[in-house]
């Protein structure tokens, strides 16, 4: 049980722990105050509770598939947020109040996508597990994981603006955020709303799915061990879009600095 | 104005969703009792798409999850809860109950004969 509370916290709070790693490494110095960040808390946690309290009854929606058509058009919305505002995070622009608001609410609503199912498991495992040192065990180990991976990768985002490298940077971003909306395939193909062909490799001799490396490139890149036609071309598309938007954001910074400097 | 649009929006997708699950796809069960899935090996027949229909008899929540088959389901307490899998290869494809993987466990045997 132990083990399968560390690979739930990979899975499902690590992915916030890094979204918040690129966030803050990200974000000019001055650009969001503590009283949003107060903000960002209390609506998440706020969301995550409604989300757990209503669960069973978005479940029933759609015919039962609830849950897979809101978490996918809130992926979607996450998704078109941070497209957005992650080329002018990873590029040091100054941000309006509208850009961080479009920010904060896709960083919001990842939170809560990912947050509520951990709830719904921790709930199920408070229910059955006897004894109370159990849960601190599981629940320190899990936390205690994502704090000290967050805190390299955290260090290693830094060390990658100090030394202006925003390519690179901008690379582990779009790459995170492909692998999260890809998700978007596999729900749509549980519900048969996108067909579901056959899969174009099998990497599990490789990384398996099912192992701490597995959970964990599944978090950082959306690694798949068994991708099918669909998946690839969604994410391939994810990352051709990321690009587009974050060279065209480069060059109009560039621009706008030349014109500047041509200025004075 | 603006919530006629949404009730028309929600009520079309709802219709296509009814619409696209309707079709004459077979269907399979599983049960899920004392976090045990019953049968433990479910034959389905290969190269046709099914639906999978999973009643959770416990009174906590249970994830089915499937590594092999791609697919992770929250099944929540008392509640029927459904989803789609293959077309499929012959082969075996393991699944569990990501809460309680030591004893709910299962395998789906696809095979060209598992016609039901």
């Amino acid at each position: 049980m132990l083990i399968n509370t560390v690979i739930l916290f990979i899975r499902d709070l690590l992915p916030i722990f890094i979204l918040f790693c690129f966030f803050i490494s990200t974000l000019r110095g001055g650009d969001i105050y503590k009283k949003t960040w107060l903000y960002i808390v209390f609506s998440s946690v706020l969301g995550i509770f409604i989300t757990f309290y209503f669960y069973s009854v978005l479940s029933d929606l759609f015919d039962g598939f609830g849950i897979e058509i809101i978490k996918t058009i809130a992926l979607i919305l996450f998704y078109a947020c941070l497209l957005f505002g992650g080329a002018f995070l990873v590029n040091q622009q100054s941000l309006t109040l509208l850009k961080q608001r479009i920010i904060i609410a896709g960083l919001v609503l990842f939170i809560i996508i990912t947050a509520s199912e951990f709830i719904v498991f921790l709930n199920s495992y408070i229910t059955n597990t006897q004894s109370l040192r159990d849960i601190a065990a599981g629940l320190s180990i899990g936390l205690g994981i994502c704090f000290s991976f967050s805190a390299l990768f955290y260090f290693l985002l830094s060390w990658l603006k100090r030394k202006k490298n925003f390519t690179v940077l901008f690379c582990f971003l779009a790459l995170f955020l492909s692998g999260q909306i890809s998700q978007v395939v596999n729900l749509l193909q549980q519900v048969d709303i996108i067909t579901n062909s056959e899969a174009l490799w099998n990497s599990s001799n490789i990384i398996k799915d099912s192992s701490e490396y597995g959970h964990l490139f599944k978090t950082l890149l959306g690694y798949e061990a068994s991708p099918s036609l669909e998946f690839v071309m969604f994410y391939a598309l994810s990352l051709v879009i990321f690009f587009i938007i974050f060279y065209t954001n480069t060059s109009k910074k560039f621009k706008f600095k030349s014109a500047t400097r041509e200025d004075k | 104005m603006n919530s006629h649009i949404r009730q028309c929006l929600f009520l079309a997708l709802s219709l296509f969703i009814s619409l696209k699950t309707q079709a004459s796809t077979q269907e399979f069960y599983l049960t899920l009792e004392n976090h045990v899935f019953t049968p433990s090996e479910l034959n389905i027949p290969a190269n046709k798409k099914v639906k999978l229909i999973i009643l959770n008899k416990d009174l906590v929540a249970e994830e089915f999850d499937s590594f092999d088959l791609n697919r992770e389901k929250v099944l929540f307490p008392k509640r029927k809860s459904t989803i789609f899998i293959g077309p499929l290869k012959s082969g075996r494809y393991e699944y569990f109950g990501e809460y309680h993987p030591n004893s709910a466990i299962g395998i789906i045997i696809v095979g060209a004969d598992n016609v039901n």
